[in-house]
């Protein structure tokens, strides 16, 4: 299942590239930045102060799910899957169906569009989610035919999977961009499992596969959020980038390279429209200096660190 | 930027824009005094004169010298071409809400007097005279707008500056009176040659007097001057201004000045906008590389004199009727220079003058002239990084143009191979062999395309005036499927094209009679050689564009109503007709004004539903006006035809202000979609989504050029990564797509929104407005909001 296509996305890999969503992910972090990415369902996003509160909506589903809100607006019961014609009749773009069912054959066909952008920029596909591998049949079906057809591919995953996924990938010639946002098994649990999955992912299963792919030599940049709370603090960080840099790799390797994304809260509207709580307080920002300093740290254990994708 | 530069673009940019009346003084008298005289000789004559006796001036500190008014920034006034507006609005042209000019009551008292002779005199008296009642009212009805043709004539072209600069003004002189001396004055045809050399000798007698009086000025400013460095200066403006008088210049100073002064000379004689400075880095190279090579000149030195230069080309203002200055907003004048591209040979032509014209143009970021480079698959990446760090500075400039479309596209018009190598940009993004080429490559009449698609949906019923140009072959309401509305569509479509075409006619005959330009036509090929001016058909090549708007609002039109009324049967088509005759009043309007905006495909997202839809009900039009020749056709020049054009420069915003609801979603008298870009706000579908749809034209065929403009945030080239991703997508765009322009405006909204609210903040804020940059604060309110409302693209 997938919730967007994005096309000359510039942050995901090199040259320009097209990215491709895939809905569904084992993690449920609370700074995820495609909340609607999470669920491996269809889910509505419902922006209010878009509403027309038209009732086309309400008709398309039939009375299923959805129903006038007599202050204005609409009630979604969210324990009811959406039809896709429900987000089709909203004519002032207030309601939109995030997922769904798409083909290979359907997915290349859009990917292909951008044919000349990625061969004059060294750019091609980035699939990305949610997290691909947890749709791995689909996943590297398509990253095959892609490859097929002459494109350029790379992977954003949170390697939150089983390790024969990540082989199964491994064995393509694959750009990995890979999160690493803790060594810290408790606080990885606590900071990134669903509440509906009972005893949270393992921090050992990235991190294992980390040390996998670069084992492999594998084509590899390390992405690190850096979260308010969760890993901004001077030991976690520590942690991760001397994990990072003591990942294995050939003697005349390019340093390690490795992304510091700062905390943003350009989703929080997002959170909203799926009628989710927001976790963090407005305008919570990670000191500037502060990721200075992580970077220098980085640098000193001889990391090529990125502020920023 | 030193501080003599500072000082002076200062100055003109603090100066008050004014009316000045010296030029209108001298042509009213001239043409008083001389009614005996055949056109032509009146019109150089008076040229002649007003060279001779005009004001001059040379400001503290300048090193380049000429001026077409008494001050900066003031206007000269052009009665010969329409004294109408003037009359109507004389009074209160100094409170305009844009582009206004002061005026004294005595100034204005004096102007209604000059033009008071020449009331059913003028251009546009005469071409109004051409035309039929038919065609009366069409350009009335504002379906079809030329009024600018009227008001301000001719322009857009470039006169062969290179050749000049070989043969110095003497040179032609003399060439023009070996040519006259060969006529046998028994022949009516050379009778009229005859006449036309008296003329040529005239314009140019006057040009080099008027070269003279300025070294003249110079040296007595030196004599008293008590500034030793200044004083030498002048002496040197002196020396330069003496040695191109007649003979050709000799340095690159010589030839630059030159250059000026031939351009200024040419604003003066006519009113028209675009005339452009053709290949600057071409002709100007030799003097370059010698005085570098001897050491007389280093790249600062250059610089700073090109930079003197692109301060004369701002200071040019001319006055316009105010429904034309809505047309092109800002008061722009279209001064193209053009670097880059391949050789007449077919190498890459850049070379250090080209990288000095870009540098000293980012520097100053003035709104003129404006820069085009010229893309080409072998250009350097070197060369093209230099032009996004301009870019990067915000002002618009340069925009590309693509030769890998260009060159073949004038292969096939039958422009021989090494002259299409030489083409340049005209204005902002048209085309043509500098020096070769007749007048409005781009620039005729207007054609407005939604009125044209509102008539296609009501049996050809103009709804905006109830009259019925050209009937029907049925409406919305009977139309049994899509097919036959597209062919309503090109029924209609094919009657405005001529309809456009007579109307172009009648001006161009007009103009021919009343304003021939003879300072211009000598300076281009082969005027002189056939002894007939441009628009008797001198140049050697002649083809002309209209320009159409409303590009995307018709092809979103199309798809809405093909996918609502025809497929989906969602819509009825009396509903709909309704609904955009009242604007989607009442109940359910707004609503189905939502639908027609957001649930139809919309250009400029890479979909085929709608893009084939406007190559098709485009591509209509582009055949249309293959079928029809100017007036200059069967008299010489090769070529005499139409073709299409996309440069609507700001016309989207007052042709939206005479359309009705369109079943785009788009509310009635708003504006249209600018050039062949989307319409604002529905390209959702990032940049090379944009290029896609609009590679899907037939680029090669509109040769009146294929307008994009795409507004970047200043993040969105922050870095050299994503630099060289937009450098990766220019590539994309031109070498595979086959694009023919791009240009950038690099502001974020958020300064455009600031600016609107604290103009004296952004004094000198410059934006992309199609095809030319501008300041912001010169624009009206409503063409402010329309860049703000643009899509910004972020990389």
């Amino acid at each position: 299942m997938i919730f967007d296509i994005q096309r000359f996305s510039t942050h995901d890999g090199p040259g320009i590239r097209t990215v491709v969503f895939f809905k569904g992910c084992p993690l449920s972090c609370a700074w995820c930045e495609n909340p609607e990415s999470q669920s491996f369902r269809p889910e509505l996003l419902y922006t209010r102060v878009r509403c027309v509160s038209c009732g086309s909506c309400v008709a398309a589903a039939g009375g299923e799910g959805l129903r006038a809100d007599p202050a204005g607006g609409i009630q979604i019961d969210r324990s009811v899957e959406p039809r896709p014609e429900v987000g089709a009749a909203c004519p002032a773009l207030a309601l939109r169906v995030a997922g769904r069912d798409m083909g290979v054959a359907e997915i290349l066909d859009e990917v292909l569009k951008d044919a000349s952008f990625f061969a004059a920029s060294g750019g091609g596909l980035t699939i990305s989610g949610g997290e691909p591998l947890a749709q791995a049949d689909f996943a590297l079906e398509l990253l095959e035919a892609a490859l097929a057809a002459g494109v350029d591919i790379a992977i954003e995953t949170c390697l939150a999977v089983p390790r024969a996924s990540v082989e199964r990938a491994a064995a393509l010639p694959l750009r990995w961009l890979a999160d690493l946002k803790h060594t810290d098994a408790a606080a990885f649990r606590a900071a990134t499992s669903r509440a509906d999955a009972a005893g949270g992912v393992d921090a050992c299963l990235p991190l294992g596969n980390l040390e996998y792919l670069a084992g492999r030599g594998a084509d590899l940049t390390l992405r690190v959020p850096v979260i308010p709370g969760f890993n901004d603090d001077e030991a976690s960080m520590r942690g991760i980038l001397e994990f990072a840099a003591g990942l294995p790799r050939a003697a005349d390797a390019k340093p390690r390279r490795l992304d510091l994304l700062p905390y943003h809260d350009l989703a929080a509207g997002k959170y909203a429209g799926l009628g989710r709580a927001y976790a963090f307080p407005p305008g919570l920002r990670v000191d500037s200096a502060r990721i200075a300093r992580f970077a220098e740290l980085g640098i000193a254990l001889g990391l090529d660190i990125t502020i920023g994708g | 930027m030193n501080s003599r530069l500072e000082r002076l673009k200062d100055e003109i940019l603090s100066a008050e824009p004014r009316l000045c009346l010296e030029r209108a003084r001298v042509y009213t008298r001239v043409y008083r005094e001389n009614e005996q005289l055949p056109g032509v000789r009146k019109r150089a004559l008076a040229l002649r004169r007003t060279l001779e006796e005009t004001g001059i001036y040379i400001g503290v500190g300048e090193l380049v010298v000429g001026n077409t008014a008494s001050r900066a920034r003031s206007a000269a006034i052009f009665p010969e071409y329409a004294v109408r507006w003037i009359f109507s609005e004389i009074d209160g042209i100094d409170r305009r809400p844009a582009e206004s000019y002061g005026a004294t009551e005595e100034m204005k008292a004096e102007i209604k007097e000059l033009c008071a002779w020449w009331k059913g005199r003028t251009l546009q008296d005469r071409a109004e005279a051409n035309f039929s009642p038919t065609l009366a009212a069409i350009n009335a009805s504002g379906i079809v707008h030329a009024e600018g043709n009227m008001t301000a004539g001719d322009g857009h072209i470039a006169a062969n500056v290179g050749r000049v600069l070989e043969l110095g003004i003497g040179g032609y002189a003399a060439y023009v009176r070996r040519m006259d001396d060969a006529l046998d004055l028994v022949a009516y045809d050379d009778l009229k040659k005859h006449q036309l050399y008296l003329a040529m000798q005239d314009s140019l007698a006057g040009l080099s007097a008027w070269i003279r009086r300025y070294e003249a000025l110079a040296r007595s400013q030196a004599a008293a001057s008590s500034d030793a460095a200044r004083a030498a200066e002048l002496r040197e403006i002196a020396a330069t201004c003496a040695a191109v008088a007649e003979d050709a210049p000799t340095s690159f100073r010589q030839a630059l000045q030159l250059t000026c002064f031939v351009q200024l000379a040419l604003q003066i004689e006519s009113n028209g906008h675009s005339v452009s400075l053709g290949r600057l880095d071409q002709y100007l190279h030799p003097f370059y590389a010698q005085d570098a090579r001897s050491g007389a000149m280093t790249p600062e030195q250059a610089k700073e004199l090109l930079s003197c230069f692109w301060l004369k080309l701002l200071a040019v203002k001319k006055v316009r009727s105010w429904s034309h200055t809505r047309f092109s907003a800002g008061g722009p004048l279209y001064q193209n220079v053009t670097i880059g591209g391949v050789t007449r040979g077919g190498a890459d032509a850049v070379n250090e003058l080209s990288y000095l014209i870009l540098e000293s143009v980012g520097d100053m970021k003035l709104t003129q002239p404006n820069l085009t480079v010229r893309y080409h698959r072998g250009m350097s990446a070197d060369f093209l990084k230099a032009a996004i760090e301009v870019i990067k500075r915000g002002f618009g400039m340069p925009a590309f143009n693509n030769d890998e479309v260009v060159i073949p596209g004038m292969l096939k018009l039958g422009v021989s191979l090494e002259d299409a190598r030489d083409y340049s940009a005209i204005g902002c993004i048209e085309v043509a062999v500098p020096g070769k080429w007749g007048y409005r490559t781009t620039g005729m009449s207007f054609l407005n395309l939604m009125r044209v698609f509102l008539a296609t949906l009501n049996d050809g019923l103009d709804t905006k005036t109830g009259k019925t140009f050209h009937g029907g072959t049925g409406s919305l309401e009977t139309f049994a499927n899509f097919d036959q509305l597209m062919a309503a569509w090109k029924d209609q479509l094919a009657y405005y094209a001529k309809t456009s075409v007579g109307i172009d006619t009648a001006i161009d005959a007009a103009l021919e009679e009343l304003v021939p330009d003879i300072l211009c036509s000598t300076f281009t090929d082969d005027c002189v050689a056939r002894g007939k001016h441009i628009k008797e058909g001198g140049a050697v090549y002649d083809y002309v564009s209209g320009l159409q708007v409303g590009i995307a609002n018709l092809g979103n039109s199309l798809a809405a109503v093909k996918k609502f009324v025809f497929e989906d049967r969602s819509i009825a088509p009396r509903q709909l007709l309704d609904a955009l005759e009242s604007d989607f009043a009442g109940p359910g309007g707004e609503l189905l004004r939502l639908r027609l905006l957001n649930q139809a495909p919309k250009y400029g997202n890479d979909d085929d539903y709608v893009d084939s839809l406007v190559v098709e009900a485009y591509g209509a039009y582009v055949g249309e006006m293959a079928k029809y020749r100017n007036t200059r056709y069967g008299r010489g020049p090769i070529g005499c035809g139409y073709y299409p054009g996309t440069s609507s420069i700001s016309a989207n915003v007052p042709s939206g202000s005479v359309v009705p609801a369109t079943p785009d979603g788009r509310r009635a008298w708003t504006p249209l979609a600018e050039g062949c870009s989307p319409t604002q706000g529905t390209d959702t579908r990032g940049p090379t989504a944009v290029f896609k749809s609009i590679a899907k034209l037939p680029t090669m065929d509109i040769f009146g050029g294929v307008l994009l403009n795409q507004k970047l945030s200043p993040q969105a080239l922050a870095s050299d990564g994503q630099r060289d991703r937009l450098v990766a997508l220019l590539r994309a765009f031109f070498d595979d797509l086959k694009g023919w322009h791009v240009q950038y405006n690099i502001v974020s909204r958020e300064t455009l929104i600031d600016a609107k609210r604290h103009p004296a903040k952004h004094r000198d804020l410059v934006v992309r407005v199609a095809g030319y940059s501008a300041y912001f604060n010169d624009l009206a309110a409503e063409t402010q909001d329309d860049i703000i409302a643009r899509t910004e693209q972020e990389l």
